[in-house]
């Protein structure tokens, strides 16, 4: 009873561990959320204006 | 200053009355007269249209360089100090830094702004930034000069990914200057956005009703 008890805490606490490496929310410290803006962009970026 | 290619105003729907219009636009050529060399400096160097940057410092300070707000955004155009270091970063990793904000970046940041530049990926923790992953302080964001750079290059990052075709979806821009990087706009129209911002935070409907809305700051500087 005692093993299954422990396993289920070991199990529990596995999955909070990846949750929270996985996280996305907040500060993403991943290299995934760089924007994936150019050089090229901001040379060419547009300021002619028109009115609608 | 130079404008932008998009149909102003974007939405008919408004913020400010008609009796506003003229007290803006006098706070808003006080504001420009006072800081003109910073803004038309940050328009030429990063290509953010000055009017949409003096829309914004308009909004967000009112023209106050020191002012700090309950969330901590700094100056002129509310900006975050990690918010800055990320965009330091970013602009360097796309290598989008020209020579001369470089040199501006320095004047101010001496070193410090190694931190940024030396990083592998967003607040990646390096000698360089005494393992914080931020070199920026509240007091560089109330220097003028810095704050409106580093905030006109961070509206440029967010124009370059709401650039739809031909069309700027400056609504999506604003809102998420507003409400942080993170948010997520959806993909509708200008109209579809605004009834979707509108039910997440009143606020930041307001805010893009400010700028682009019908009486808007952009429309009242066209005038």
């Amino acid at each position: 009873m005692n093993k299954l008890i422990l396993g289920a805490a070991a199990a529990i606490a596995l999955y909070a561990f990846t949750k929270k490496k996985g996280s996305t929310s907040g500060t993403d410290t991943s290299n995934s959320s760089d924007p994936a803006v150019t050089a090229t962009q901001k040379a060419t970026r547009s300021v002619t204006f028109y009115k609608a | 200053m130079a404008e932008l290619a998009v149909p102003i105003p974007m939405t008919p729907r408004t913020f400010y009355t008609d009796t506003a219009l003229s007290q803006n636009k006098a706070k808003m050529d006080a504001i420009g007269k006072t800081f003109y060399k910073e803004i038309k400096q940050a328009e030429t160097l990063t290509k953010v249209p000055g009017s949409l940057i003096l829309s914004l410092i308009f909004t967000e300070s009112g023209g106050r360089p020191a002012v700090v707000s309950s969330a901590n955004a700094v100056g002129l155009m509310q900006m975050k100090t990690q918010t800055a270091n990320d965009i330091i970063y970013w602009e360097n990793k796309a290598g989008r830094l020209s020579a001369e904000e470089l040199a501006i970046l320095k004047k101010h940041l001496g070193e410090r702004v190694n931190g940024p530049l030396k990083q592998k990926y967003l607040s990646h923790k390096i000698k360089e930034n005494n393992y914080t992953g931020n070199v920026i302080v509240k007091a560089d964001l109330m220097k003028p000069e810095l704050n409106v750079l580093l905030g006109s290059m961070y509206l440029g990052i967010l124009m370059d990914q709401h650039q739809e075709g031909e069309v700027l979806r400056l609504d999506k821009v604003l809102v998420r200057y507003n409400q942080g990087y993170f948010f997520k706009p959806g993909t509708g129209s200008v109209e579809q956005t605004l009834d979707l911002v509108k039910g997440k935070s009143k606020e930041a409907y307001s805010y893009i009703l400010k700028v682009v809305g019908k009486n808007g700051l952009l429309e009242t500087q066209g005038k």
